[in-house]
């Protein structure tokens, strides 16, 4: 588990950013897929969340309600049964399939990062191309965040300024792959409100 | 229909392996439960319910006497009023109820007219209709009232002849009644139980034969999966408890032996079973699954012994001897061919795709290489399928151990998918239980999850580790017969199927005191034997007894160097120089001990050879190398056995003594 930055590129395709970085000597590794799923309340009082999956953790679902901070967004990991669970509940929640986002693609490993680069589509519309930075030997932010600022500089220099906000810590705390869906779901939103 | 009378708080269903504290099991009721009016056959509760405010205002309305408070002579409803009303004045109405109040003694017949009579008729039919209703209204809510139909009453009254009416709702006339319909009922029963005995036959014999086939088969399906399948009864000798049952391979189906074959077959009734059982052809026979180690001299035929042709003798099946022989029996003996056979494939495979080591397959028997000449013999060997017992060979641990292990193996399911309940039998660490809800990566699962061990790499190795081990109890008894001096004990503090290890202790009898215990550990790995001492150095041994007893030796001499210098220090002898790592002319390791006694005229000189009695050198002392002759310098070398004392301690001891002045 390390710590991940993960932006979105403009102007560019997955195979060019890929190409890019097995010329510097990554290798590929796999594939990897992030999806997630909006579910609306029937009623009034429950606010509506986001049910993400990600490739890189199988056996784990997460579930995330967006407010204004991180910090006060409710949020949860659960294992894969969390899925039938909600299905149960369909009366008070219901899945919005139209909104469903996904992201599919590659997983190139150098030295000590894995970069995972795929596409992101909505319902079989394309809305752009997802990089999520990985460097594994640190869950601590504090101390992974130089090394990642300065991979993300030197293949990505345009992105180096929206740093996300959960990367942004100045204590020493753990980092959860809470945060690294949370990043996605955040990418996610505003990719859904932009109009193509 | 459910109360609300209580609700049930109990703690809480948390996953596997959680290891705090549950908290205090909690259960609330309420004060108040509503009461029970009636339980119905079916055990559901019909409850009273309370009154709501509704029926509260009605219960109080009724205790209020109106009578009193309006008159006898108060009248439905007040034409007076009425009337007034029409006038369209309030205060005119009210008057007018003042007015009928006081008016309410004299009370006239209204002037209705001719109508008068159908007037009060019909009011006396709302009256009923009305009392109809209540009575309806408390039918429907009152349990115990149920209303009889009018068409009964009238037949009851149409009953002329009140006698047989009394007749009727006697007690006599409906006994009498029941037990004629039971006698027809009995009657029944008797021609069926009539019938049934024909078809099954009146013979007494074939009666019991069918008796007793039940009860065996009831007594083979405490030991055996038994199956119906359509007509054919089915058993299964399958022994995994996960995967398929009933595979074709192991199933053998069960008959029953009528009484005349048991007649024809000419032994008496009791001694064969009605049950009778066709064990699948390739199983029937019996089976042994050996180990054993041997050692590889270079020829085939030690390794691949020749086959007498008596040991085919298992392929000539007679399959009338094999039936007689008694079911649990033959199919326990099945079994055992069954369970070998799966072993031996097991086997099989992994010996072809082993990669470091070397392993050679002829017909029933499999040899790997277990290290220097060693190697590993799995071999399985048929029997006829008689009721002889078949010699036991090869190596009995090892036997013993390869289909525990197996048997074990067979009973852990591989992969335990993520449940909120704790399930046995598995491979998956519980610590895995929490791989969603804490987010583990793939690559963590892979690291920390369980890897199936192959049956052979095990049994390869623990036969390793096996041989090891009693090599190296048996160098270590013979260490303790030859060489009594420091004596040596030993035990063994941790032994598992891999690994183990021993505790030694060197002493001298009389002088613990002095000298003090000399204790090492010597370590058994499946590869090879390690000395371990006190202060961290490791004498690797390898797979050498030669190695090992050098180790003993230098761990006795060591000690005996340590004791002979603390007793000399007793009598106040001075040590000038103590080598534990001197070696002798052929680099053997060969302690020295170099001594000068307390008024400083004599010296002495031990060697302590491996293996061998110290080697003792006296002179006197020289206080200046250079001024000495020759002939001072020389070493006087003493005879160990002619020194007087019986141990190794009391001659150093006796001579320290002697030399002390």
């Amino acid at each position: 588990m390390g710590v991940s930055w993960v932006l979105e590129l403009f102007d560019t395709s997955t195979v060019t950013i890929e190409t890019k970085l097995i010329v510097a000597g990554a290798e590929l590794v796999g594939g990897y897929t992030v999806d997630s799923t909006p579910y609306k309340p029937s009623e009034q009082g429950i606010s509506h969340f986001y049910l993400l999956h990600h490739s890189q953790f199988p056996q784990s679902a997460f579930s995330i309600a967006h407010q204004d901070t991180y910090k006060c967004s409710p949020r949860a990991s659960h294992d894969r049964g969390f899925d039938l669970i909600l299905h149960k509940l369909n009366v008070g929640l219901q899945a919005d399939t139209a909104g469903k986002f996904e992201v599919a693609g590659n997983e190139l490993k150098l030295q000590d990062f894995r970069i995972r680069i795929g596409l992101a589509t909505q319902n079989t519309i394309a809305k752009g191309v997802i990089v999520e930075v990985e460097y594994s030997p640190s869950s601590v932010v504090t101390q992974a965040m130089p090394v990642l600022t300065e991979f993300i500089e030197h293949f990505f220099p345009d992105s180096v300024e929206s740093k996300p906000e959960v990367l942004k810590k100045t204590a020493p705390e753990p980092y959860s792959a809470l945060e690294t869906l949370y990043q996605y779901s955040l990418l996610f939103s505003v990719m859904r409100k932009r109009a193509n | 229909m459910a109360a609300p009378s209580g609700s049930t708080v109990g703690s809480n269903s948390d996953g596997p392996g959680t290891s705090y504290d549950r908290g205090v099991p909690l259960n609330l009721a309420s004060y108040h439960e509503w009461e029970i009016s009636e339980i119905g056959y079916d055990g559901t509760e019909k409850f009273k319910i309370p009154h709501g405010y509704q029926e509260h205002i009605g219960a109080l309305a009724r205790k209020i006497d109106w009578m009193s408070l309006i008159g006898e002579e108060a009248r439905h409803d007040n034409l007076v009023i009425h009337n007034e009303k029409e006038k369209g004045t309030e205060t005119a109405a009210v008057d007018a109820i003042e007015e009928t109040k006081k008016k309410s003694d004299e009370r006239t017949p209204p002037e209705a007219g001719p109508w008068h009579v159908v007037a009060k008729h019909l009011h006396a039919s709302l009256q009923e209709l009305t009392v109809l209703l209540d009575d309806l209204a408390i039918l429907r809510t009152t349990d115990y009232l149920k209303p009889m139909r009018v068409a009964d009453r009238l037949q009851d009254a149409n009953m002329a002849n009140e006698v047989t009416a009394m007749v009727q709702n006697s007690k006599a006339f409906q006994w009498s009644s029941k037990r004629k319909a039971l006698n027809e009922a009995a009657n029944v029963f008797e021609t069926a139980i009539k019938t049934r005995n024909n078809q099954l036959g009146s013979d007494d014999a074939s009666r019991r034969n069918k008796d007793r086939f039940f009860s065996e088969l009831r007594r083979m399906r405490e030991l055996w999966r038994v199956r119906k399948n359509g007509e054919s009864i089915i058993g299964d000798l399958g022994y995994k408890i996960f995967g398929i049952k009933s595979d074709p391979r192991g199933v053998f189906h069960i008959t029953r032996r009528s009484a005349d074959q048991m007649k024809a077959s000419g032994k008496g009734e009791e001694e064969l079973n009605v049950l009778q059982v066709s064990v699948p052809g390739d199983l029937m026979r019996q089976s042994t699954l050996t180990v054993s180690i041997v050692k590889d001299d270079g020829s085939i035929t030690s390794v691949f012994p020749e086959k007498a042709d008596s040991e085919y003798a298992y392929m000539e099946m007679d399959k009338a001897a094999c039936d007689g022989m008694p079911w649990e029996k033959s199919l326990k003996r099945a079994q055992e061919t069954l369970i070998c056979k799966d072993i031996f494939n097991i086997l099989f495979q992994e010996a072809v795709q082993l990669r470091r080591r070397l392993a050679v397959v002829k017909e029933g028997v499999i040899m790997v290489s277990l290290y220097d000449d060693y190697l590993l013999r799995f071999e399985l060997k048929f029997h006829p399928f008689t009721m002889d017992s078949i010699p036991t060979e090869g190596d009995p641990f090892l036997t013993r151990f390869l289909r525990e292990y197996h048997l074990a193996m067979e009973c852990s399911r591989p992969v335990r998918p993520q449940m909120l309940i704790d399930l046995p039998l598995t491979h998956l660490p519980e610590a895995l239980d929490y791989r969603g809800p804490l987010a583990y990566s793939a690559q963590d699962i892979e690291a920390r999850s369980a890897k199936a061990k192959g049956l052979l790499n095990r049994m390869t190795k623990v036969s390793g580790h096996y041989v090891l081990v009693k090599r190296t109890i048996a160098v270590l008894k013979s260490h303790q017969l030859h060489y009594g001096d420091p004596t040596l004990r030993w035990r063994c503090i941790r032994c598992s199927p891999l690994h183990s290890l021993f505790l030694c202790e060197l002493n001298n009898r009389n002088y613990e005191h002095i000298a003090g215990k000399l204790s090492f550990y010597v370590q058994v790995d499946a590869e090879s034997v390690e000395v371990q001492t006190k202060e961290g150095t490791e004498i690797s041994c390898r797979r050498d007894e030669h190695e090992l007893r050098q180790a003993l030796h230098l761990m006795s001499a060591t000690h005996e160097m340590i004791s002979v210098s603390q007793i000399a220090k007793q009598i106040s002898y001075q040590v000038l120089h103590a080598n534990m790592n001197a070696m002798d002319e052929n680099g053997v390791p060969c302690p020295t001990l170099y001594l000068v006694n307390n008024v400083s005229t004599r010296t002495v000189y031990i060697k302590f050879p491996l293996g061998e009695v110290p080697q003792t050198y006296v002179r006197n002392f020289i206080a200046d190398e250079r001024m000495a002759t020759e002939e001072e310098k020389k070493f006087t070398s003493l005879n160990f056995s002619r020194m007087p004392g019986r141990s190794l301690c009391k001659k150093f001891d006796t001579l320290f003594s002697l030399l002390k002045n």
